[in-house]
């Protein structure tokens, strides 16, 4: 068992983005905010002049947690597992995992970058990993 | 709404793992408790609260309370959240004339029934894929996937980023949440009604605990628990005529910053608590200043959350309330007791009416912990829903 996103109406375009290889995030054309998760209107200055643009994909662990013990049927056996917030460059925060990095090593602060995981035929994740271009 | 409204009656039934009866049961026992304790009839009833999560609601109660007139009936969202946010639209509705004697209740088989720390309850278990629906924070489609799933994970993140930002390792902070942990156990042990008032927790228990979601262990969550509690508030002039000690609402409130609900991951802060101003008007509205708490009793879904109350309600500076559990901590001989019926973490977990009635306890002089000469105590949940009450 799997836990996937079940995209709606406001939030299609970010997984579709997502598909694609872009993590999407709602701009305001008005006020140049970013923010997420999706809102019908800019959650700043309550234009309605919003797109979806590309996140340059870097940001830094805000926050992490190393769950052991699983709260649903369909993490059974996948504990231990670590769950991290991400503060993105462009000023909003995104939950993710890390990966390609030991648990243990995750530190708030550390430089990463956004990667693509597909978990079920068709459905992907923006997941994140170290930064390549830091030691 | 100052000293307009007062609870003249509280009711509680045992709390379990497995109640054996319907939350519909529950419920009516608990407010038939209250309404004796209160000394009045329950057709007197003309208000009623609820949270939305109850699965008890309002006709249900008219039908069965022999209610002759209901006039107010109102709704607070969420679990937690909506503690003394009940007391708030009782108190409300009494000081604006619209009812006179409100019932607000929680009940619920939390262990037997539908268990909040189990994410089954918003993503269904059956399939090879199980849908995140909506954008509900924890559990929702933007953090469900990953794993985040239940409110208990979503305050490992705040206390992972509190150490974070106060500058101290977990390990210091797994030292302030043992004290807060055991001494609540404490207070449980000598509390009848508490689930766990004959097992013992000591320093070396509380640090045994498994892992949950680092860096929180075990006892650093609530329990489990079938129960139910109720009370009857009504207008200040009617509460001097029923009973010598009526508990008078002295500032009740409501509160929701923009990602608040039902679980903080996307707030500005996942440290700070509470809208600009919020606290200072709480104050203000109750006329007391922090120091004239005699005891406070703080949600405690996990010992982190109720910590952080400390600094929430101005008992503390930011980012010390760590250091005040490690050097003081919230025992009788504290300068400020803190759940002394046990909490959620050692009584009872039904959404903080436990909290409400201890409190009440307290400042009429019956509480199994009783803080000698308590006249005000203050009820909260991190500013999501706050009550000061006082004699």
């Amino acid at each position: 068992m799997r836990i996937v996103p079940k995209p709606d109406d406001l939030t299609a375009p970010y997984w579709e983005g997502a598909r694609q290889g872009k993590l999407l995030l709602q701009h305001c054309g008005h006020c140049g905010n970013t923010w997420h998760p999706p809102t019908p209107i800019c959650n700043r200055c309550q234009s309605d002049a919003i797109a979806w643009r590309a996140s340059a994909g870097r940001g830094v662990v805000y926050s992490h947690t190393i769950i052991q013990h699983a709260t649903h049927v369909a993490m059974q056996g996948r504990t231990p597992y670590l769950v991290a917030q991400v503060e993105l460059e462009e000023g909003t925060r995104v939950v993710a995992n890390i990966l390609d990095c030991p648990m243990e090593a995750v530190r708030i602060g550390m430089p990463v970058e956004v990667t693509f995981e597909e978990v079920a035929p068709g459905v992907v994740l923006p997941q994140f990993r170290p930064r390549r271009d830091t030691p | 709404m100052h000293r307009k409204a007062a609870i003249v009656g509280i009711g509680q039934t045992e709390f379990s793992t497995n109640s054996g009866r319907s939350e519909w049961t529950l419920a009516l026992e608990a407010i038939l408790a209250a309404c004796r304790d209160a000394g009045i009839a329950p057709c007197e009833i003309d208000g009623l609260v609820r949270y939305s999560y109850d699965n008890v609601n309002p006709a249900m109660l008219a039908r069965t309370l022999g209610v002759r007139d209901l006039r107010w009936y109102g709704e607070l969202p969420f679990g937690g959240i909506a503690q003394s946010g009940v007391v708030a639209q009782a108190a409300a509705a009494i000081a604006a004339g619209i009812a006179e004697t409100v019932i607000v209740w929680r009940a619920l088989n939390e262990r037997s029934g539908v268990r909040y720390g189990r994410a089954e309850r918003n993503i269904a278990a059956a399939g090879e894929l199980v849908e995140a629906a909506g954008d509900r924070a924890p559990g929702g489609q933007f953090c469900g996937p990953y794993g985040l799933l239940v409110p208990g994970q979503a305050m490992a993140l705040w206390a992972q980023r509190y150490c974070f930002e106060v500058g101290i390792d977990t390990g210091t902070l797994s030292e302030a949440m043992c004290r807060l942990a055991v001494q609540q156990r404490a207070y449980a042990n000598a509390n009848p009604a508490a689930m766990f008032r004959d097992r013992r927790l000591d320093r070396a228990g509380y640090m045994a605990g498994r892992m949950i979601s680092t860096p929180l262990r075990l006892f650093d969550y609530c329990l489990e628990s079938d129960g139910a509690a109720a009370m009857v508030l009504t207008s200040a002039e009617t509460a001097r005529a029923l009973r010598p000690d009526p508990v008078y609402v002295l500032a009740a409130h409501q509160g929701m910053v923009a990602h608040a609900e039902p679980s903080r991951v996307y707030p500005e802060s996942l440290t700070r608590f509470g809208g600009e101003g919020n606290i200072a008007k709480l104050y203000a509205d109750a006329r007391v200043a922090p120091a004239e708490i005699d005891c406070a009793m703080f949600y405690d879904a996990t010992s982190f959350a109720a910590m952080v109350n400390l600094e929430t309600y101005g008992f503390v500076p930011q980012g010390t309330a760590w250091r005040h559990m490690i050097e003081e901590g919230i025992g009788p001989d504290s300068r400020l007791p803190v759940n002394t019926h046990g909490g959620h973490l050692s009584e009872g977990y039904i959404h903080g009416m436990n909290h409400l009635t201890e409190a009440v306890r307290q400042l009429r002089g019956t509480a199994a912990n009783q803080v000698p000469g308590a006249t005000v105590a203050l009820i909260g949940n991190n500013a999501a829903s706050s009550a000061i009450l006082g004699r």
